[in-house]
Parts: structure tokens; C-alpha cells; sequence
């Protein structure tokens, strides 16, 4: 299904004029000369294509002949009506600026142009042609600038015509015919169309811009190591007949998704998410804008954005994102060195996505410790919380892909995603929103838990009732030594929330102690939290006392409970009435 | 129908691999054709008959889950000086791979927790042991017995798949509605040179309709 949504997509994208996608056999390149030839196959003028902004210099980007595949090797053929001077001339500038010269590039060039061009009629072929023989091995010709030699693509003109010969009728029917002619001679049913007698290609085109992946590009489909092959197919794509045209499609649309500054995709840790609708338009934007980006680039898109999640988190769907049953495709690749592996495909409504996009968020919802703290916490944040450092690159790598996938199709959220965060709890002591924020989603989805933005004093659960203590018992002794260079919570918090039994009765006693010092100061406020100790200890089951330990669960009820309560400690009482 | 068959099969886990992605391993949404006639002649086979599957009843949701394991890249060769001939031949050439020379660590995109009916007919390769009470019991005692040739799979050797024969009617599925499920590989025609067929199958209310498709692999 992935590859055939990936095909559907090419196929509309080439039907939208608005887009350039290009045609099979041809790719987008980036030419930075052009040779103009007389007819006879001398150079008139050399060409500079490049566009200079201060000291960077652009590349023309134009739609060339190119066969669907990456070149590789040091004999690598020449591409036909373009290439490096290395090619072209037979020469190449090393670092130090020497003259090298390179033979069977040399007359690779020429044979490939010979071969598709061979008796063509046309005036321009003929001036290729040409060229090729008047070309002397071993010379470099005196119009050939230092810049020519070593960089850039070149590709050629005709004297007095307008365009590049490479975009020339008869030279592009040349092309086409080569290209049929050059075609796999294996054939069978193409598993993306299901048309039967195809020609089948033994590589695909690889897709390039996967973080992580290699930088010449990573494939989809491959079979790169004897042990992938089966039923004696060895290591070629035969493995997975697709035809020609459609590997070049889906191929082709998956690297237009990836492309920089491409707005459908999203980057969370080792993931990447590409995502598309059948309709273009606000969906794909507000999709990528609440599930990915670390920020949106501008204060007024974030703004907007925020807008539609607080709709979207009530129920209600926002008409702006236009119609509610229009397809939606998310897939989560994961680079794995010359291998793209799938971490999750979905195929949805955008309607149903916005729904499943509100409910993550409403499970979310935390009343905020500071003003400045996202109301609606991107999924790039929370997981930048699991890793240690909140270094990024620390983010479990699983874990990424699990947490989008939980998200959209609206599935309990990974396990993982708990212990993970436990487990950096333990290890700094930081209990924050944004941790708070997993911990109650997690509950509230997986163990379907009912819990409030702030604190909910009726709330008997042990867990809750414990962290609310063991908030008040920390903010005693703050106030009571202001400033201690270890406090109770760096002590106690892990231990306290794991086995209570074993902790609580001696913090509770050094609580007494603190409390002392602080009736001596402040009676009234004293006595103030003596109460609302004892009020939150009235609740626990006396018989039972404290439990001995308590599951991961009871741990993060733990950590809400003591996120809540030190919230309504340190709000002032003014600001609690006014809400 | 007088040579048919009904067996539950269930598991944790299932991999029915796409060939397209078959290194980086995704699943396809349901049991193919191919997997499901895997697991009938594990319990019961003779060159006399041929499994033919008529529907897969999908009973549980789709649910997809991702692993990731250490495997090799490499296989022991048959032909040269270290391969599997050679020490056919003298007894005493070790065969051996060096997974640390070959560890390649692969990431797959699995199902979890799935439930299917299969429903299969049985049709003779030739005019010898025609007899369908005959292998239609044998099929139905083993299956109720638990006996079988091999472990049935579910798509991976590794996801183990426990079975039972359905009796009477097949119950409702827990899935509703219609679900194209793509271009689907429906079988590999060993005849002609391992080559893979593929078929179009529409889930209806959780029913895939297996019939109507080319014969292949007789």
C-alpha cells in the first residue's frame, strides 16, 4: 500500500501544473555551464549559468535526460547531453589546481552520445557529434576556464536557437527511444500497478535528505546482502518486481516529500515523517505543524496553529482544514546505513486525524507551572525530556516512531514512553511540566485514569495522595532551611515514590523538626501546613499504612500527585480565587 | 463442499512479509493466501493433494508493532571450497558463518495479536489416492489432535501459530466495513521459474475472498 500511495501521489503531482516533478528518464539537475556550439561542433561561447549572491554562486536547476538510477564506480558511463568537465573534456582540476586527465571518462562521453544519437537528422546532434570528434585526449582547449574544470555540471546549446540542446524535440525523442530499448529484460506483474508483463528493473532510484541515512541516498526497496534474497532472485530488486515506471514514480514523489524545506515532512529523533493529503491545502500544514517542528518559524503560525488544537481538543473541527473524509498518509522512516526501514505507515481521514490529534492533546493537558510554558507541548519536546542532557540525539530510538504512531492512530501510547520517563526522574530528580505532561497522558490513555489539570483534593488514590505528602513535606523543610545544599527531594524522591513504607515515617519525622523551626518564626503559617499534612494523611487506610511498594503506575500517580500539590503551594492565594 | 476445511490460527505476533520490503521487514495488514496454505500443509500434506484457500476471515483488528533484532547477512554457500557440497563430499569440511563478521541489524514492522479463520478445500494433482473422507478426516483428526509435520508459522518461522479446526459455524468478525488492502501477493508460481503472483483482495467485514484468482503452483 505504502508504495502504491507513493505512486498515486507522483501520478497527481505530475497532473498539477503547479508542481515540477519530472517525467521518467528525465531529473531536476543543477548545470552551472553551457557550451554554445556552431554547427559545426566548435565552441562560440562559454556560458555561465550560476547565479551570484556576494561570494555564493547557484547552480541553474534544469530538467535533464538521466536514467533512473545513481551512478557509482570509477568507470562509471557519461549521462547523455550533460555532465562534468571530467567527461565532457576529459580533464579535471584536482585540489591543488593540476591538470588530470581522465581517458575512459573521455571516451565514455563519446560513446554514449554516439550510440543514441548515432545518424540523427538533427541540426543540434549534429553539432554534439561534432564536438565529440574534434575533442583531442590529453588537450585542454583555451576557452576551458579553471572554473569549468572543476566544478559544476555542463550541458550544451545551439548557436542562434534559443534553449539547451538537451531540451531539443528530436534530441528527447532519441532519448525516449534509447530508454525503450534499454529496458530490463525480465519481466513479470508489477506489484505497485498489478499490471502483468512489465518490464522489471534490477535497482530503484534512492531517496536522498533521511537524516541519518547516507547522503548519496538510501533505498527503500533493496536487497543488499545475499541473506535478503529469496527463491534464488539473489540480490537484485527482481525480488520485488515493480515496473520501471513505477519505482521511478514512487521514488521520485518520496523525494519530493523529503526534499529541503519540504513542508510535509517532520523530524522527531532518528524518525522522519512524511505526510500527504489528497487535497493540498491547510491539513497538511497543521499536521506537520502539531506533531513535528521543534518551533514554527513564525509567532503568527505557532499562534494560529495553537488555535485550531485548542478546537481540536474540545471536539470540534476546524473547517479551515477542509473536507473531513479527504485521505491522509503518514509514513515514519527510519535511516539503517544504505536502508530505509519503515517505523509506521497510516492511511486515514483528515477529519479522523484531527480527532486523534485533539485527543492526544486533551490527554496531555496540565495546568502549566510558568506562563511562558507551551500550552500545547509538541511531541518533539516531550521526547527530548526521556533523553539524558535532553540531548536529542540521546532520544531512544524506538521510541520516536512509537510515539508518533501512538498518536495518530490513536492506540495506547508505548509503554516505554513510562519507564523511560521514571527512569530520568530517578536519575535527575526534575519533575517538570512537560514530564508531568507524559506521565498524565500515559495514565489517562493507558491505564485510563481520571485526572484533572491541577489538584484534585478528592483524588484517594495512594500514589496521588503520597506525592501530594511528599510535596508538602519538601516545601517544610524549604522553608525551613531555605537554600540547603541537599533537600529531601534529593534524597528521598525516588526511594520515597518506589517504597514508602521504608521512607515516609522518616521524612515525615524530620518534617516535625522543620516544622518546629518554623512555629517559632510563623506560627499561623505552621500550624497551616501541620493541617494540610494531616488533611492529605487522613485519607491513607490505617491499617494498612503505607504500602511497602508501589508499581510504576502508583509512581507516576506518585509524581502527578506531587506535581499538583507543589503547584497549589507555590500559587499565591489571590490567583486561586480569580480562577 | 466435500473437501473443505475450516482452522483457526492465532498467535502474538505475525510477519506476512511484502516482498517490497522484505530486509527492512513490514508486514502486510493480513494474512496472504500463501502463509495461510503454509499453515494447512504443515499440519497435513501429500503429494496427492494441493491446498487451495478459499477465505481468510480476519477476526481480530490490525494492530502493527515495530522490533528490531540482530540478524546475518550472509548465507552458508552451497558450490566452493567452504560451502555445503563440499562437506557433503568429505565429511569433514566444517560449515560455519562468523556472525560477528555478518551481524546486520534489522528493524521490522510486525503485527500483533491476530486472529484468523482460514477456510480451504483440498484438489488432487493426479488420479491416485482420491478418496476425500480419507483426507479430510486425517486433516481434521491431526488438526484437533494438535499434530503436525512442523510448527505452523504465521508468516515468520519465529511468530509461532496455535491452531484449532472450527466447528460449525464461523463466527462474526470484530472488523466491519470495506477495506481495499492493495496489490497483495497472492502466491509464487513455482512452474514458472518462482515467479510471484499478486492479487487485488477487498476486505469485506473482515472477509477476504481468496477464489477467483490464476491457479498457480499445482
Amino acid at each position: 500500500m505504502i508504495l502504491q500511495a507513493l505512486n498515486d501521489y507522483y501520478e497527481r503531482l505530475r497532473a498539477d501544473p503547479e508542481t515540477e516533478v519530472s517525467d521518467f528518464g528525465f531529473s531536476q539537475e543543477k548545470l552551472a555551464f553551457s557550451l554554445v556550439l556552431s554547427e559545426q561542433g566548435s565552441v562560440v561561447q562559454l556560458r555561465d549559468l550560476r547565479q551570484f549572491e556576494g561570494k555564493r554562486s547557484f547552480p541553474k536547476p534544469a530538467v535533464v535526460p538521466k536514467l533512473p538510477k545513481e551512478r557509482s564506480g570509477t568507470n562509471a558511463p557519461s549521462y547523455f547531453m550533460w555532465d562534468k568537465s571530467k567527461y565532457v573534456l576529459g580533464c579535471e582540476l584536482d585540489s591543488d589546481g593540476n591538470e588530470i586527465f581522465f581517458k575512459n571518462q573521455f571516451d565514455s562521453f563519446a560513446e554514449v552520445h554516439r550510440e543514441i544519437l548515432g545518424d540523427n537528422k538533427d541540426s543540434g546532434a549534429k553539432a554534439l557529434l561534432n564536438f565529440i570528434d574534434q575533442r583531442i585526449f590529453g588537450q585542454v582547449p583555451e576557452w576551458a576556464t579553471k572554473e569549468l574544470l572543476s566544478t559544476g555540471f555542463i550541458c550544451f546549446e545551439l548557436d542562434g536557437q534559443r534553449g539547451f540542446l538537451h531540451e531539443r524535440s528530436a534530441i528527447r525523442n532519441a532519448w525516449q527511444e534509447y530508454l525503450r530499448k534499454n529496458q530490463s529484460e525480465i519481466r513479470g506483474q508489477c506489484l505497485i500497478t498489478g499490471q502483468h508483463d512489465c518490464s522489471i528493473p534490477s535497482t530503484h532510484p534512492q531517496m536522498k535528505n533521511v537524516p541519518g541515512a547516507q547522503p548519496a541516498g538510501a533505498a527503500l526497496v533493496s536487497f543488499n546482502a545475499p541473506a535478503f534474497g529469496s527463491y534464488g532472485k539473489g540480490t537484485s530488486n527482481h525480488n520485488a518486481p515493480v515496473s520501471e515506471r513505477a519505482a521511478f514514480g514512487y521514488t521520485t514523489a518520496l523525494n519530493v516529500l523529503l526534499a529541503p524545506g519540504s513542508r510535509r515532512k517532520v523530524q522527531l529523533g532518528e524518525t522522519t515523517v512524511v505526510f500527504w493529503t489528497d487535497i493540498p491545502g491547510v491539513a497538511e500544514e497543521f499536521f506537520g505543524l502539531s506533531v513535528g517542528v521543534k518551533e514554527a518559524e513564525d509567532h503568527e503560525m505557532a499562534q494560529e496553529v495553537d488555535q485550531y488544537l485548542r478546537a481540536v481538543v474540545k471536539g470540534y473541527y476546524p473547517h479551515e482544514l477542509g473536507k473531513r473524509d479527504t485521505p491522509f498518509y503518514v509514513l515514519g522512516l527510519s535511516p539503517n546505513a544504505a536502508r530505509l526501514s519503515v517505523r509506521f505507515w497510516h492511511v486515514g481521514t483528515v477529519g479522523k486525524m484531527a480527532e486523534n490529534i485533539g485527543n492526544h492533546y486533551k490527554a496531555l493537558r496540565l495546568q502549566r507551572s510558568f506562563e511562558n510554558e507551551p500550552e500545547y507541548p509538541r511531541p518533539w519536546w516531550l521526547l527530548k525530556e526521556l533523553a539524558p542532557q535532553r540531548d536529542s540525539r540521546h532520544i531512544p530510538p524506538l521510541l520516536g516512531g512509537q510515539f508518533i504512531r501512538a498518536i495518530v492512530h490513536n492506540q495506547p501510547y508505548p509503554r516505554t514512553l513510562l519507564t523511560t520517563v521514571m527512569g530520568r526522574i530517578r536519575a535527575d530528580r526534575q519533575v517538570n511540566y512537560l514530564r508531568a505532561c507524559i506521565i498524565k497522558a500515559y495514565l489517562t490513555r493507558n491505564a485510563q485514569k481520571e485526572i484533572s489539570m491541577g489538584v484534585d483534593k478528592e483524588n484517594t488514590n495512594i500514589g496521588y495522595r503520597l506525592g501530594r505528602l511528599f510535596a508538602v513535606v519538601d516545601y517544610i523543610q524549604n522553608d525551613a532551611a531555605p537554600g540547603a545544599n541537599v533537600t529531601v527531594r534529593d534524597r528521598f524522591f525516588g526511594a520515597a515514590a518506589a517504597t514508602p513504607r521504608r521512607i515516609f515515617p522518616v521524612i515525615l519525622k524530620n518534617a516535625q523538626h522543620s516544622l518546629a523551626k518554623i512555629r517559632k518564626e510563623k506560627p499561623g503559617w505552621a500550624i497551616t501546613l501541620d493541617k494540610s499534612v494531616q488533611t492529605i494523611l487522613g485519607d491513607v487506610d490505617p491499617r494498612k499504612g503505607f504500602p511497602a511498594t508501589m508499581t510504576l503506575e502508583q509512581q507516576g500517580m506518585f509524581v502527578l500527585g506531587y506535581y499538583h500539590q507543589r503547584q497549589d503551594l507555590y500559587t499565591k492565594q489571590e490567583d486561586k480565587t480569580e480562577e | 463442499m466435500a473437501q473443505g476445511v475450516q482452522l483457526r490460527v492465532w498467535g502474538d505476533y505475525a510477519c506476512f512479509t511484502r516482498p517490497e520490503m522484505k530486509v527492512e521487514r513490514v508486514s502486510y495488514d493480513v494474512m496472504t493466501p500463501s502463509a495461510a496454505r503454509g499453515v494447512l500443509e504443515a499440519i497435513y500434506w501429500k503429494p496427492s493433494i494441493c491446498w487451495k484457500v478459499d477465505r481468510i476471515h480476519v477476526m481480530k483488528p490490525i494492530l502493527f508493532d515495530n522490533v528490531r533484532r540482530n540478524e546475518v547477512e550472509s548465507k552458508i554457500p552451497v558450490k566452493g571450497a567452504t560451502g555445503v557440497n563440499a562437506a557433503m563430499k568429505d565429511s569433514k569440511t566444517p560449515l560455519r558463518l562468523y556472525i560477528e563478521d555478518s551481524r546486520q541489524q534489522r528493524a521490522a514492522m510486525v503485527l500483533r495479536d491476530v486472529e484468523y479463520i482460514i477456510e480451504a478445500h483440498f484438489e488432487y494433482t493426479n488420479g491416485e489416492d482420491r478418496n476425500d473422507g480419507k483426507h479430510l478426516d486425517i486433516f481434521n483428526r491431526r488438526a484437533a489432535k494438535g499434530q503436525c509435520f512442523h510448527r505452523p508459522y504465521l508468516g515468520c518461522r519465529e511468530f509461532a501459530a496455535f491452531f484449532e479446526p472450527v466447528q460449525g459455524e464461523i463466527p462474526q468478525s470484530a472488523l466491519t466495513g470495506e477495506k481495499d488492502l492493495g496489490w497483495m501477493l497472492f502466491d509464487i508460481d513455482y512452474q514458472a521459474d518462482m515467479t510471484t503472483t499478486f492479487f487485488r483482495p477487498v476486505m469485506k467485514n473482515g472477509i477476504i475472498e481468496c477464489r477467483n484468482q490464476r491457479v498457480v503452483a499445482k
